[in-house]
């Protein structure tokens, strides 16, 4: 090391108060900028010094982007929902149920008040507990930038841990859950204690046509690969199928297709085998209770 | 500068744009209850109230909480009128190092506010979010029960 | 003891839990006993308490420290000079700066100078910059150049034992072994039936003390003060003259309360940094570490290797115990062994021979931390011992009333003796008959065991119900698996090794009296606990008693807070030193108010009067006043108080017991372990304050639950800690543990301690760490290598 400057690195904090002013404070910054959501993730980012930033855009002005809305073709979720209202939400419509049950175990209660479902996206890590319960409900996103914006599936977000598609300045708005037919979603989680990242999350949704076959499923995986993950390999074997024919059997086969999928390694947290193992498992269950809810609310 | 209202009173503070709450409020407001551990969102020592929503204010810039409300545990009781969530802390002796329990207390208020009537289990679910190193949990969740008790016979 | 069954339904169902059950010997006493709440309460729940990190005097400067990026590496060249010239730099103190001395930590948990130009483990002092802020200073440890040479490391302790290992000390790496033997092996295995052998590994836990610290370290000429979070202000004031080489009258510790500590906050390299620096740079200093500092470069539990064997009769006797215990001292312990009382407790085995070898690694010191050995060795002896029972078919706990230590048996371990150099006839040969008047028998247990705990905790766990039978589940349902089980544990209640802890007490003009007892505030309840014993023995009111226990000035010397004996040995002492006040006043009342002897009169509720009531009685207050306005005599305004006796060798015949029983559940094919029920019981003699003392106990069971299940420091191949912080080291939290826990307490009076109390905080986490391991065999039918993750209880299975 040869040269040492005498200052202290800062950013430069601005706080604009509506999208326009935020995308044109985005594109001013350039590869400097970071907006600043609940910042639970950008704050120990930068007190760990593990990526410069010059610009810190604080977006939670934007109320416009707050709250989720519910009309009858979709869910559209404001990308500054916090997990706290997320938490609060199951009782908006049943395709919310995993989501608001995944929010209430992450984090803690006292950042879950912060945090926002854009930066638990957008932060792109492998264990971002709610982009699998979302991608399995078919989420796509919606960006916003200083000339433009785009719409996205959501699974196309993620590129590598802690890397999306989203370029400098580009701000996620919303994200969008279409509503469809008879569906049913569940979960199975993984952690050390009550309060936890995941060791292992898959997520899984089923939906059936007017005939009463599986028309759409969906499995999705935290934790077990660099990004969260959909599983289509166990995908394909339920679909066509009716509630009947998805015995214990076929939910085994497809859950142990879809662990194929999975590219887990070993950390501190776990080992890839035991990933590889549970996440199997996890979707087996998962699966389990999706047929369940959904030969229930044939049953209404 | 910005203007935050700390535990009833408007102040003024110049905070660098990387200051985190917690620090503003301890190192320029004196606020030393609230406790800073792992500063890392984990521990919840440093819980305060923004707009009567529990946060880890380790987490928070102190530019966010500029034209907000912060309450602190300063704001809480004194020792003449302690807060009954503070009273059953010290009943069921709901801690040990007592570095903890600003952030449990807090914790302990924003949960009774939004319910008022737990469970037992509601209670150590929502005591989770901060960590007792010393173990008073079972304590601690008495402590609440006790409170939630109270704080219902108050508002009857 | 006489409890009913209803009784202990009430203590199971919580309403009564925290009682004692009745106990005619000690209705007498009119403070001990009761749950008063601690001293400091309202200063813990209204956030005003001052820990090390909230202390700060005028004009200080902040201080931050570089540390080692390399395990083991010697310093060629160390360049200052662009850090000082960074503006607001005061100062920067390297090795060049380091005084000569070597100082020690309590116990050995530290034995070097303070840098000496070597780096042993990353993380490693290597230098520090004060500045007007911890900013600056921060920003000014990137401009100290360094030339290293980079050394070989070993990180193993078998391997830092091999001829041609890595040297990590002058001393070299290891200790000589520390051996308790008794009997002869050959025999107890010739004897035995059946035979169980076992290896097992610990990993290392981590502190994590919730609050970290921080020291303030100012000179004043040649006299300096430190005020940070310690629980061993007398070791700490030790340490600073040992490596500034000065006299002990020039140093005085402040001690302040601290967050969480267990073992964590005696003395650290970090506070000699701070009045070092301080030193350089001639004004005060403040060094606060940070969270990753305190978990990853202070201190941390020893890794343990536990290779031995157990062997019974087919009627359970057992006839052998053999084990070898090798620990890591990381980079600068200094210890020979592991408290191992769990030697003491299975002491009943025919023959023993139980060794410990320490060795030195690069990783961060090693030290002892709550429950040091018992919940390592003491567990692993634990679950050798199930074995044993289960190819016996013997209920865990008729093997335990079996084979565990009743009162008046021998103490296997004779710690002391190991110190004492001579044989226990010439130790008592030595010593005054009337200074060892009352002692109880050496080496042998003075009272208490687990005998009467266990069998009520059964009782009231319904263990005969709910036990199938060794790896038997009580429930299946699904993959969900339930079972019971119950650990035992033991812990010493103090430890004798730098002399004898004293007290003073001190009775005030105005009838109040102040206690100066050095030992720690790190939330174990002592300054009220022994604010108890002080009110009790005095006879005034609880409320009129206060207590130092941080300056090293006004309190006499003090083995601080640790190995479980400020409640028994310095307890001890304050309770001599309230005697010794009594003495005084009474002596001074029965001349000049009431011309009667001493021992005719007694002081009630602050109120001295004859004990036959013959005439009223009269306030301590208006007794010391006459005095003070006569000056009768020279006497004046207070009466001072100090044992007249050492305290007796306890280590050498106290322990307490811990039985705990817990119920999981394991899900078989994600490896998750739930605790379901719990129920800790605790032989301490009498309980001073039942408020506190439940506190210890599942504040232990938390602890050792957290060791059982998921704590556990990861090591880079570099050495480097992996996992210094709380999301990585998990921790339990409230729903991690059952909320409905109950606490029992035994009914044992201790002939030495004060009001018959001893030792409380370690046991219960060796208990713990034990019942948990024996209910997931319960519940698994296998014995899973601890923490016991989800993953190792998969592995364990066979399942991946
Ligand atoms: C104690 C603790 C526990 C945690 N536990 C969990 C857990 O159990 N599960 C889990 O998944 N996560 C967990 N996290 C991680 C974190 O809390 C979540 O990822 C959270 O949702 C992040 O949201 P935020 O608003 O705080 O993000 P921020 O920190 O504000 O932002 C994170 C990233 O997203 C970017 N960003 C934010 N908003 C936008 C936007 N609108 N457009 C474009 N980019 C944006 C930011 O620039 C930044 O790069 C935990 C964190 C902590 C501190």
């Amino acid at each position: 090391m040869s040269t040492t400057t005498t200052e202290i690195a800062r950013f430069t904090y601005v706080r604009p108060t509506d999208l326009a002013a935020a995308v044109a404070a985005g594109a001013a910054a350039g590869p400097g900028g970071r907006y600043w959501a609940g910042g639970t993730d950008l704050m120990l980012e930068w007190q760990r010094k593990q990526r410069p930033i010059e610009t810190s855009i604080d977006i939670t002005g934007l109320t416009e982007l707050r709250g989720i809305l519910i009309d009858p073709s979709e869910i559209r979720i404001g990308a500054l929902t916090t997990l706290a209202e997320i938490e609060r939400s199951a009782a908006l419509h049943p395709d919310l149920e995993s989501l608001a049950a995944i929010a209430a175990v992450m984090c803690t209660p006292q950042t879950r008040t912060l945090a926002t479902v854009a930066g638990n996206l957008c932060n792109a890590s492998p264990a971002a507990d709610l982009a699998p319960p979302l991608i399995v409900l078919g989420a796509r996103i919606a960006t916003a930038t200083s000339d433009g914006g785009r719409e996205l599936e959501l699974e196309d977000l993620f590129t590598a841990p802690k890397q999306t598609v989203l370029t400098d300045g580009e701000l996620l708005t919303h994200i969008t859950i279409p509503l469809s037919g008879q569906r049913a979603a569940s979960y199975g989680r993984i952690a050390r204690t009550v309060v936890d990242i995941a060791l292992t999350l898959s997520a899984c949704s089923l939906t059936l046509d007017q005939q009463g076959t599986v028309s759409a499923a969906r499995i999705a995986f935290g934790s077990v690969a660099p990004t969260p993950l959909r599983a289509l390999s166990g995908e394909q074997l339920l679909l066509g199928k009716t509630l009947a024919e998805l015995t214990p059997a076929l939910l085994a086969e497809a859950a142990a297709a879809a662990a194929g999928d999975a590219n887990p390694i070993d950390d501190i947290r776990t080992s890839a085998a035991y990933r590889r193992h549970t996440v199997r498992v996890l979707t087996q269950r998962a699966l389990a209770k999706t047929v369940a809810r959904l030969s229930r609310g044939g049953d209404q | 500068m910005i203007i935050v209202r700390v535990n009833g009173r408007e102040q003024t503070f110049e905070p660098a744009a990387d200051t985190s709450l917690a620090n503003m409020l301890r190192d320029e407001a004196g606020l030393i209850g609230v406790r800073v551990s792992c500063a890392e969102g984990e521990c919840g020592a440093c819980t305060v109230l923004l707009d009567e929503q529990p946060v880890t204010s380790c987490l928070m810039l102190a530019h966010q909480a500029a034209g907000r409300e912060v309450t602190t545990i300063e704001g809480f009781g004194s020792p003449e009128h302690l807060h009954p969530i503070q009273q059953a802390f010290i009943e069921e002796q709901g801690f040990q190092c007592g570095f903890c329990t600003p952030g449990f207390i807090i914790a302990a208020a924003a949960f009774l506010a939004e319910n008022p009537s737990p469970t037992e289990a509601e209670a150590s679910i929502a005591m989770s979010g901060n960590i007792c190193r010393c173990g008073a949990y079972p304590y601690i969740v008495r402590a609440v029960m006790t409170a939630a008790e109270r704080l219902r016979g108050a508002t009857a | 003891m006489s409890a009913t069954i209803n009784d202990l339904a009430a203590l199971r169902d919580g309403s009564k839990t925290d009682q004692r059950l009745s106990t005619p010997a000690r209705d007498a006493f009119t403070i001990v006993g009761k749950g008063v709440p601690v001293k400091d309460a309202i200063e813990k729940v209204t956030g005003s308490i001052k820990y090390g990190v909230d202390f700060a005097v005028p004009h200080m400067a902040h201080g931050k420290i570089l540390r080692s990026p390399h395990a083991h590496a010697r310093i060629v060249r160390i360049d200052t000079a662009r850090a000082e010239a960074i503006p607001g730099v005061y100062g920067v103190v390297t090795h060049e700066d380091a005084p000569g001395g070597t100082w020690e930590n309590a116990w050995f948990n530290y034995r070097g100078r303070i840098m000496d130009g070597t780096a042993r483990f990353v993380g490693d002092e290597i230098a520090a910059v004060a500045a007007v802020s911890a900013e600056i200073a921060e920003h000014a440890l990137a401009a100290i150049d360094i030339e290293w040479e980079i050394l070989p490391a070993v990180f193993d302790p078998h391997e830092a034992r091999k001829p041609g290992a890595p040297q990590i000390r002058d001393e070299g790496n290891e200790r000589d072994a520390y051996v308790v033997e008794w009997g002869d092996i050959a025999e107890g295995h010739d004897l035995a039936d059946v035979l169980v052998e076992s290896d097992v590994v610990f990993a290392s836990q981590q502190y994590a003390s919730i609050g970290r610290n921080a020291c303030v370290a100012e000179w004043m000429n040649d006299r300096v003060t430190l005020w940070t979070s310690s629980q061993t202000p007398s070791e700490l004031r030790d340490g600073v003259h040992e490596a500034f080489e000065i006299p002990l009258s020039k140093v005085r510790v402040m001690a302040l309360p601290s967050g969480s500590s267990f073992g964590s906050w005696w003395s650290a390299n970090f506070m000699l940094v701070t009045v070092m620096l301080a030193k350089k740079i001639r004004r005060a200093v403040k060094i606060e570490l940070s969270n990753a500092e305190c978990m990853g470069t202070v201190k941390r539990r020893h890794i343990e290797h536990t290779r031995g064997r157990m062997g019974a009769k087919r009627d359970g006797t057992l006839t052998l115990a053999q084990f070898d215990h090798v620990i890591d001292n990381g980079a600068y312990g200094f210890k020979d062994d592991v408290g191992f009382f769990c030697v003491d407790m299975w002491g009943r085995a025919l023959h023993g021979d139980y060794q410990v070898h320490a060795v030195n690694t690069n990783l961060v010191t090693a030290g002892c931390m709550r429950g040091v050995g018992d919940i390592t060795l003491g567990s692993a002896v634990e679950r050798t011992a199930n074995r044993v029972a289960a190819e016996l078919d013997i209920d865990p706990i008729e093997f335990r009333l079996k084979n565990q230590i009743r009162p008046g048996e021998p103490l296997r371990m004779r710690h002391s003796l190991h110190n004492m150099d001579c044989s226990v006839e010439e130790y008592l040969a030595g010593i005054p008959e009337e200074l060892r008047a009352e002692w109880p028998e050496l080496f042998h247990l003075s009272s208490g065991s687990t005998a009467e705990i266990l069998t009520t905790g059964a009782e009231a766990f319904r263990w005969s119900e709910r036990w199938q039978g060794w790896g038997k589940p009580d429930s299946v349902d699904g993959p969900l698996r339930r079972a019971v089980g119950v650990g035992t544990g033991a812990h010493v209640c103090g430890v004798e090794f730098e002399g004898s802890s004293s007290a003073v007490v001190r009775i005030n003009g105005d009838g109040s009296a102040k206690v100066h007892a050095s030992c720690g505030r790190q939330g174990q309840g002592s300054e009220t606990t022994l604010s108890q014993v002080a009110a009790e023995e005095l006879g005034i009111p609880f409320t009129m008693i206060e207590i130092e226990t941080g300056d090293t000035d006004s309190c006499p010397w003090s083995h601080g807070s640790l190995a479980s004996n400020t409640l028994y040995r310095i307890g001890w002492a304050v309770r001599a030193a309230a005697k010794d006040a009594k003495r005084q006043l009474l002596e001074i009342a029965g001349r000049e108010v009431f011309h009667l002897a001493p021992d005719e009169l007694q002081v009630v509720e602050g109120v001295i009067a004859p004990v036959d009531g013959s005439q009223p009685g009269v306030s301590v207050e208006d007794v010391m006043n006459m005095l003070r306005l006569a000056d009768t005599l020279g006497q004046t305004s207070s009466i001072t108080g100090r044992p007249a006796t050492p305290m007796p060798p306890s280590t050498a015949f106290a322990r307490h017991f811990a039985a705990h029983f817990a119920e999981v559940e394991v899900d078989i094919e994600t490896g998750e372990i739930r605790l379901t029920d719990y129920l800790a019981t605790q032989d301490s003699g009498t309980i001073v304050n039942p408020q506190v003392m439940k506190n210890q106990v599942i504040g232990g069971a938390i602890c050792g639950a957290g060791f059982a299940l998921f704590e556990e420091l990861h090591f880079g191949d570099d050495g480097r800690v992996l996992n210094a912080n709380m999301l990585d080291y998990k921790l339990l939290r409230c729903a991690d543990f059952p909320h409905q826990a109950g606490v029992i307490f035994g009914d044992s009076y201790d002939p030495v301690g004060p009001f018959g109390a001893r030792g409380a905080g370690e046991a219960p986490m060796a208990a713990s760490v034990a019942a948990i391991q024996a209910a997931v065999f319960n519940a698994t039918g296998v014995w899973v290598e601890l923490p016991m993750t989800p993953e190792r209880v998969l592995t364990a299975m066979g399942v991946i």
